[in-house]
């Protein structure tokens, strides 16, 4: 296992076997992502509350999650990069926030929009929507503070500590979000998450959905990392030979 | 077809057409935009890198016709 | 112990010798209070129901806006690059830094938030309240306002990225302060959020000076 880390800090390493894997990566997302899609949008039956405008929840309800999951998943690698100055954990935190940021992007809206005609309006300060809201402004944060830094180094360790700080704040943040809403307007009369209590005909193909938007997560941050390494890396022989290949594809293409 | 009478009722989604289709569209769009835009990126380095490359081999030729140059006129 | 009495006496004998440092953010959460009346009307009953709001995100903007001449001008002069090579605890004297800092701009908030909590049209029974909150809530934002400024001292435009940075982490603390005010106007009892204010000030109180030192060696480097 901690070899395993070891060597999966290596940029060499994870150029290559990330290389190796990503063809089967797309394979089995687009799998995934195809039968849950055509499955959740033509064959699941109607809810019996909401009519079809219930399918926008396997969408909404997965990218939610995994945008949270990317906020833990950057401070996981900030923690890393401060404390065992790995420096492709510093790479892959870099490729977490504009990933991150979309899928809060991509929550907000499909729940705005489900909300237009559950709500009668496309926004309304639902705990879900608020603290989604806030995670996107964090996630901003990260990439401002970033940009703002010339040296790549420091800008890496500044948003390392800052993703550390909010990491902290974000069960907070959940928390007084739930409350405020609890003391300010009563239960929300219809959540999305009702669509828990389902059937399975309904809740399966919510699963490949999500284990499919998943996979789509893994391959945007590992393209990211990729072109990261080539940048941060040039320098060294075994980048050289790999820009050197791809030149060539290019120049005989050209 | 599934749960639908037919495509185009498949398409009307019983009414909610404007909210389910205008969320998916935003969908394929962050999908789009996550795998075209470190595709593009790399697109963009590669060609930097190329250029570098042309510019550094061209200064390289230049070197060495200037030192045949110099060489010439001393014989 | 001794160092960090020295540090008090000589970061408040800074700030009373640059007066403009402390009253300029005072003076804006006066007349930013003051604009909301003149934009939403001074109906009484409506302003009653803003009062407790208004006067906290106004603080919180207030406390936000003091932070830049918290460690700018150590910064600049290069004594901020000496506290962190000194030998001695940096977690007491930042801590004891911060805690000057809100002490020149935090608790002067405070002391006038009743006046115009009242000219808000705040119902007596919520001024204490009011109070308590802030007394706990600042101490937070002040702390974390320190973190943000931490990352940012060392760059050259910095005053909008650090309310980019720090203001949705003074979320929970806006949500649980306002929510102590309005638990008082409606007869609840204040105990219990009083209390998660104070984990939470115990909390910043712990963690946010490592921050902050972590920050200011990335900034001076």
């Amino acid at each position: 296992m901690w070899q395993w880390l070891y060597k999966l800090s290596s940029p060499k390493w994870f150029y290559t076997i990330s290389g190796q894997l990503m063809p089967w990566l797309v394979a089995l997302t687009t799998f995934l992502l195809g039968i849950g899609l055509i499955w959740g949008l033509a064959f699941t039956p109607p809810d019996y509350q909401m009519g079809e405008n219930y399918r926008i929840a396997y969408i909404h309800v997965p990218a939610a999650s995994i945008a949270m999951g990317c906020y833990y998943m950057m401070a996981i690698m900030a923690a890393a990069f401060l404390i065992w100055r790995i420096k492709m954990a510093d790479m892959v935190a870099k490729a977490c926030a504009p990933v991150g940021m979309t899928f809060t992007a991509l929550a907000l809206f499909t729940g705005s929009v489900w909300g237009i005609p559950t709500w009668g309006t496309w926004w309304i300060w639902d705990a879900r929507l608020t603290s989604t809201l806030i995670m996107m402004f964090l996630f901003i944060g990260v990439m401002a503070l970033r940009s703002a830094y010339d040296s790549e180094t420091a800008g890496g360790k500044a948003c390392a500590v800052l993703s550390l700080v909010g990491v902290v704040n974000v069960p907070i943040i959940k928390y007084s979000v739930e409350w405020w809403n609890t003391l300010h307007q009563g239960a929300s009369s219809l959540s999305l998450s009702n669509t828990a209590a389902n059937p399975p005909e309904i809740w399966v193909p919510a699963i490949f959905v999500g284990f499919g938007l998943f996979g789509f997560y893994l391959i945007a941050i590992i393209l990211r990392t990729r072109n990261e390494i080539l940048i941060r890396e040039r320098k060294a022989d075994w980048v050289g030979e790999v820009l050197g290949a791809a030149l060539a594809i290019n120049k005989g293409k050209a | 077809m599934g749960s639908f009478d037919s495509f185009s009722d498949f398409l009307s989604m019983g009414g909610y057409a404007a909210y389910v289709w205008s969320a998916y569209a935003f969908f394929v769009l962050v999908l789009v935009f996550n795998i075209l835009q470190p595709v593009l990126s790399r697109k963009k380095y590669l060609k930097q890198q190329l250029r570098r490359e042309q510019v550094q081999q061209e200064r390289v030729q230049a070197q060495q016709n200037r030192k045949e140059m110099t060489n010439g006129s001393a014989t | 112990m001794n160092l960090v009495k020295a540090t008090l006496r000589r970061e408040l004998l800074i700030a009373l010798r640059s007066p403009g440092d402390i009253i300029n953010p005072l003076m804006f959460f006066v007349i930013a209070v003051s604009l909301f009346p003149l934009g939403v009307g001074a109906d009484q009953l409506f302003l009653k129901e803003i009062a407790a709001g208004v006067i906290w995100v106004t603080a919180l903007l207030a406390v936000m806006l003091s932070m830049d001449s918290l460690f700018r001008s150590d910064y600049e002069d290069g004594s901020l690059e000496q506290l962190l090579l000194s030998p001695q605890p940096l977690y007491f004297i930042i801590l004891a830094k911060v805690g000057s800092h809100w002490l020149v701009s935090g608790l002067p908030l405070v002391i006038l938030a009743p006046v115009f909590a009242s000219m808000l049209a705040l119902p007596g029974e919520g001024l204490f309240p009011l109070i308590a909150s802030l007394l706990i809530g600042t101490p937070i934002l002040t702390l974390l306002g320190a973190v943000g400024m931490a990352l940012t001292v060392g760059l050259s435009r910095s005053g909008l990225l650090l309310a980019v940075l720090i203001l949705p982490l003074y979320v929970p603390v806006l949500v649980f302060g306002t929510g102590v005010i309005d638990s008082a106007l409606n007869s609840l009892g204040i105990a219990g959020l009083l209390a998660l204010l104070g984990a939470m000030l115990v909390l910043a109180i712990s963690l946010a000076p490592l921050a902050i030192i972590a920050a200011l060696r990335i900034s001076v480097s």
